[in-house]
């Protein structure tokens, strides 16, 4: 514990702690704005991170995701529209409470549940992440492609839409990591005689067009108005009291956010629900939620933040990320050089430790930037639209051109935008690509170092792992499990009578 | 058109393009390769893992046109990322693209400064605003807060234009 503390004090400076301190008031500030949330926030500071080392790097954008991750609950609350689709669930007795004038109990109430799951999560993964990665150090390359290839099919069939269509965008990411020069013979591949693929598609441009400009695009469309928030919101202190009058609530509905977060692909959305309903079946007041219970707003909100720490889990032990935005996260630490997983846990122990007390630093301090901040990030909810929407694509533009100073990647942000654009017309989730997009480089090499080393018997070889066979049993119960669903629905729905 | 036909033929036209795209791919693979394939046995060439990849676009492709067209809808859950929009599909493109692509052309030849201010001045017009001071209020603390963080906060020179660029 005291080598950890050290390392944490190593690595953690002044100028790590200003990055959380910005990291968590941006992200809640992107988070608040509806339509924005923590993937935005993660995806607009990518290319600036690219200025920054990487300890700096992961410090301004953990801080982003744990502040966008609470920010999305102020506007649930005061606007009845959720800056993000984690707080979907947070809406539910959050907006009742604030039109019945309990605006700033609602709010308090989210942020000291946010503060408390965040840190929840931020000790399990402190407690954790060694021990996993541990264990992952003997994994070779057929473990390494089984475990890349769950994370990218739990994302591709739990996540939006059809699981082909998942699977598809998901494909589709890993093609798109095929693009330049090919890591092992040097042979150019799709770079069309463009010398500006010959290193492969700009992460950032491809990241921003998919993400944030085809979000601009569809908000252009939108007719939703600016919010007009006339109440005063305060932060009010009788909420922290909950912490002891509530704690089962506090301590269960983190520990089923931690336990999610850690499942590739399932994420924040799916926590808080869960978390919600078996908060209210445990609860003497049932029926209250839904009409502006306090339960309620500590379930979803302690559990959607201690899903943060459960994501990262997967991707600092086993350098598989467990939900978008942590791929984005590690797409930034792949960009400096570093590659999360279980060698980078062998060779930069005290580093990941850092990286683990960063993020416990950075829940920690939702509170108190919560407290302080309060009042500032309710205004931000007036801000005009047009602004903003100008603002994110001055943003996305020169943030692109700042990674490599060339024109070229803003043309590949349009087409990756107009790509992004077509995909949430056609129902084709995004965050399949992304992941695709950042394991395609580790599935590829695993496979061409497992075709090499095993010889004449791949399959053989493949199968003949015990833990390589078990991701790729999960693999296929992932694929088989929705259309087997599905058929049974049918099924009864042809044997009803009705 | 009801939605379900509509949808339908939006789930034909993503498989026909992943089809397309996965033989495609397929295809351009044959330019790059290096020697006789060696298959699994002996190791895998630059060619073989994208085609790899286009084999399972092409069968993702004819699997979702079979599930579409023998009537099989696809299961539609609540989506982090796939947001409804309340107004017109194609209005958001038909406003912001035009101008991205002008916005494109016109950084190296215009620069930053005069680019950047039509760029912001549209851009806030079209997303409909209309009140003269905000709009040069706006375009004046973009412009130049942009300017002051990436040359001196990156130290990233931004484009001069080579209009204004004084001749040798």
């Amino acid at each position: 514990m005291i080598s950890v503390l050290t390392d944490i004090q190593q690595f953690v400076g002044f100028t790590q702690l200003q990055y959380i301190v910005i990291g968590v008031i941006l992200g809640t500030i992107i988070g608040a704005l509806p339509g924005c949330g923590p993937m935005m926030g993660v995806t607009l500071t990518i290319p600036f991170t690219y200025y920054l080392d990487p300890v700096s790097s992961l410090a301004l954008l953990i801080g982003i995701y744990q502040g966008g991750s609470f920010g999305g609950a102020i506007s649930a609350a005061l606007v009845g529209i959720p800056g993000t689709p984690i707080a979907a669930a947070t809406l539910l007795d959050a907006y009742p409470m604030s039109q019945s004038g309990r605006a700033s109990e609602a709010i308090t109430l989210a942020t000291v549940a946010s503060w408390f799951g965040g840190c929840f999560g931020g000790i399990v993964l402190l407690l954790a992440a060694p021990s996993l990665a541990s264990f992952a150090l003997s994994f070779g390359p057929a473990e390494r492609l089984g475990l890349a290839l769950i994370g990218l099919t739990a994302i591709a069939s739990l996540s939006a839409g059809s699981t082909v269509k998942g699977l598809m965008s998901g494909a589709l990411g890993l093609m798109l990591a095929t693009v330049g020069s090919d890591p092992f013979t040097g042979v150019n591949r799709f770079d069309f005689g463009l010398p500006e693929l010959t290193g492969g598609l700009t992460f950032v441009s491809l990241l921003v067009g998919l993400f944030a400009i085809s979000e601009m695009l569809v908000q252009l469309e939108s007719t939703t108005p600016t919010a007009r928030i006339t109440e005063k919101v305060r932060f009010s202190t009788k909420c922290l009291w909950t912490l002891i009058t509530d704690w089962g609530n506090y301590l269960r509905s983190s520990l089923i956010g931690v336990l999610v977060g850690v499942v590739p692909g399932v994420g924040g959305v799916t926590s808080a629900f869960l978390s919600y309903k078996i908060s209210k079946d445990m609860s003497p007041d049932k029926e209250q939620y839904g009409k502006g219970a306090p339960g309620g707003v500590v379930a979803t909100e302690a559990a959607n933040s201690a899903t943060t720490g459960g994501a990262l889990l997967p991707m600092l032990s086993l350098g598989i990320p467990g939900d978008p935005i942590v791929a984005v996260m590690m797409g930034g630490l792949l960009i400096h050089g570093v590659t999360p997983g279980p060698a980078f846990m062998l060779t930069n122990a005290p580093m990941l430790n850092g990286i683990l007390g960063i993020f416990l630093i950075g829940a920690f301090l939702l509170l108190p930037i919560g407290w302080l901040l309060l009042p500032v990030f309710v205004r931000i909810l007036s801000i005009p639209k047009s602004f903003l929407t100008t603002l994110i694509l001055a943003l996305c533009i020169f943030g692109t051109y700042a990674t490599n100073r060339e024109l070229f990647d803003i043309w590949l942000l349009w087409i990756f935008g107009l790509l992004g654009y077509a995909m949430r017309k056609g129902g084709v989730p995004l965050s399949p690509l992304v992941i695709g997009f950042v394991l395609g480089p580790i599935v590829e090499e695993s496979l061409r170092r497992l075709a090499t080393i095993s010889g004449n018997d791949f399959w053989g070889f493949l199968f003949g792992r015990p833990i390589a066979l078990t991701c790729f049993a999960l693999i296929a119960a992932m694929l088989i499990g929705p259309a087997l669903s599905q058929m049974y629905r049918a099924r009864s729905r042809a044997q009803s009578p009705e | 058109m009801s939605p379900l036909n509509r949808q339908s033929l939006v789930d034909i036209a993503i498989g026909l393009i992943s089809l397309g795209l996965g033989l495609g791919v397929y295809y351009l693979t044959f330019g790059f390769q290096v020697g006789a394939s060696s298959g699994l046995a002996s190791g895998m060439d630059a060619s073989l893992y994208p085609r790899l990849i286009a084999s399972i676009l092409i069968g993702l492709g004819l699997i979702l046109l079979a599930k579409t067209i023998f009537g099989a809808r696809a299961l539609q859950s609540e989506s982090a990322d796939i947001s409804p929009s309340s107004g017109q599909t194609g209005s958001g493109l038909l406003k912001l693209f035009p101008l991205g692509i002008g916005f494109t052309i016109a950084i190296p030849l215009l620069g930053y400064f005069i680019s950047t201010s039509i760029f912001v001045v549209a851009m806030l017009f079209v997303s409909g605003e209309r009140r003269l001071l905000l709009i040069v209020v706006t375009t004046i603390l973009i412009v130049t807060s942009f300017y002051l963080l990436f040359r001196y906060g990156f130290n990233i020179v931004l484009p001069e234009g080579r209009i204004w660029r004084p001749r040798a």
